[in-house]
């Protein structure tokens, strides 16, 4: 078994991310205020994004998201 | 989100009369908490023409989950987790071929089980960094985690990036319920080892996105010991290979749309392995603030995986490298979701429910070749949550 690596248009996401992440205009902390509103937050809910992952990764092969994972389960 | 600089909350801690910087200030110094989330998980029962025999009844699991949040000082803070869930219900046991197609074998007896989660963190956050470290354990009674975590974020002078790294360790005891009987591993070990890295930037005053990779390594005993796989007359063991490395990038971005106040959310995961599994999850979701302190956030969740080589619903000839599982969590196959997830929040508490519809089958995988699988799940989840601040 091989690990294969991204595909030609997985590496094409990848420099247009690259270009999106740089490519920003400079707000003021005074600016910030729509950023902190809870319904921009990125896991607006600790529970439940455990429990998402949770179960997903128990019906399905895939798992893992940004940050570290935790421990295992026999889930069935 | 990204975290403020002290140079940037002394500012803001002088502009407290200014609309807006009062949630802003929040965000970033967070309250002592306690939540707590009770989660109905209900999976469909197998149709009776995907059946070969056993029990049609499938899992139903209730959770109880408790999370409190402490700040020690303007610097320590520790989080402590605690996960109680009951199990009931028959699971997917082998495949075999039928007149129409494959079949499905449930487990004939029904499964009750129970398994209790709890972690705790200690967070210590300075300065633009922030560093945490996590130890957890997982019990069920035959099955056992043991792990751990650490984590750190730094966020650049001007605070518009934010950079996180992490790396965990689990190392999970494996003790199957009566193996004797069923000729199953009597005691099994696995070890995973993960890293991970993101980038999180403030793309102008009403865009966040984060992009992230994650790899993660497991070894040891990774069949699962419930399975069996039907080769030609015969049925044996699950059997898949004890190494696996698997690669996760995740992108997630937030976009805040003036007019409605309403937040657009799009997070999508691409993943792959080095058991040729390649998977997409994308999930689309409409945050909206309406009167009366209430939130509403209908969402959508797309997944699309390909099977591994040495997955298949049956075998006619024995696999020669050993590896074959006919476990439908391996198959090619999509799922759609459907929720709807509501929030009353008050100053100093909130309440919330959600409701998830999720399907899952052969006819909805974006790529790969499906074949028949009738093991696909299909489940309701219902869930409630408290939140309190103190």
């Amino acid at each position: 078994m091989k690990f294969v690596g991204p595909s030609i248009d997985l590496r094409m996401w990848l420099a247009l991310l690259c270009v999106g992440l740089s490519a920003c205009a400079p707000v003021q902390p005074w600016e910030r205020g729509r950023l902190a509103q809870p319904q921009m937050a990125l896991d607006s809910d600790a529970l439940l994004a455990a429990m998402d992952e949770h179960i997903y990764s128990s019906k399905e092969a895939a798992s893992g998201g940004v940050g570290p994972s935790g421990g295992g389960c026999g889930c069935n | 989100m990204a975290r403020l600089s002290g140079a940037v909350r002394s500012l803001l801690a002088s502009s407290l009369g200014l609309p807006g910087m009062q949630d802003l200030l929040s965000a970033e110094m967070p309250d002592d908490t306690f939540e707590y989330r009770y989660t109905r998980y209900d999976e469909a029962p197998l149709p009776s023409d995907k059946l070969a025999f056993g029990d049609p009844r499938r899992y139903e699991i209730g959770s109880h989950q408790f999370r409190i949040v402490r700040n020690l000082n303007e610097t320590y803070s520790l989080e402590l987790n605690y996960l109680h869930e009951a199990m009931s219900g028959s699971s997917p046991w082998y495949v075999v071929p039928g007149e129409s197609g494959p079949l499905q074998v449930m487990s004939g007896a029904t499964i009750r089980e129970r398994r209790n989660q709890v972690d705790l963190s200690i967070a210590r956050a300075e300065d633009e960094y922030t560093h945490r470290a996590k130890i957890g354990y997982s019990s069920e009674n035959d099955y056992r985690a043991r792990y751990g975590s650490y984590s750190g974020e730094r966020e650049s002078k001007d605070g518009l990036r934010t950079t996180s790294w992490g790396i965990s360790y689990s190392n999970d005891e494996i003790s199957p319920t009566d193996a004797l009987i069923f000729g199953r591993v009597v005691h099994a070990q696995r070890e995973s080892l993960s890293g991970s890295l993101a980038l999180t930037r403030i793309l102008n005053r009403n865009a966040v996105l984060q992009s992230g990779v994650t790899l993660s390594h497991h070894s040891g005993f990774l069949s699962d010991p419930y399975k069996q796989v039907w080769i030609n007359q015969a049925v044996v063991n699950d059997s898949r290979p004890d190494k696996r490395l698997m690669f996760a990038w995740t992108t997630r971005f937030r976009q805040y749309l003036e007019r409605s106040r309403a937040a657009l959310v799009l997070d999508y995961r691409f993943f792959r392995d080095d058991w040729s599994i390649t998977a997409h999850t994308l999930e689309l979701a409409w945050r909206q603030p309406l009167g009366g302190h209430w939130e509403v956030t209908p969402s959508v969740r797309y997944y699309s995986q390909e099977s591994p080589e040495f997955y298949a619903p049956f075998f006619f000839v024995h696999p020669a490298d050993g590896h074959w599982s006919s476990d439908y969590r391996l198959s090619t196959f999509g799922a759609l979701s459907f929720r709807l997830n509501a929030e009353f929040r008050q100053e100093y508490w909130s309440i919330s429910i959600g409701s998830e519809y999720y399907k899952s089958d052969e006819s909805l995988a974006m790529t790969g070749t499906p074949e028949n699988t009738p093991g696909l799940v299909e489940f309701w989840r219902l869930t409630a949550g408290l939140r309190v601040k103190f």
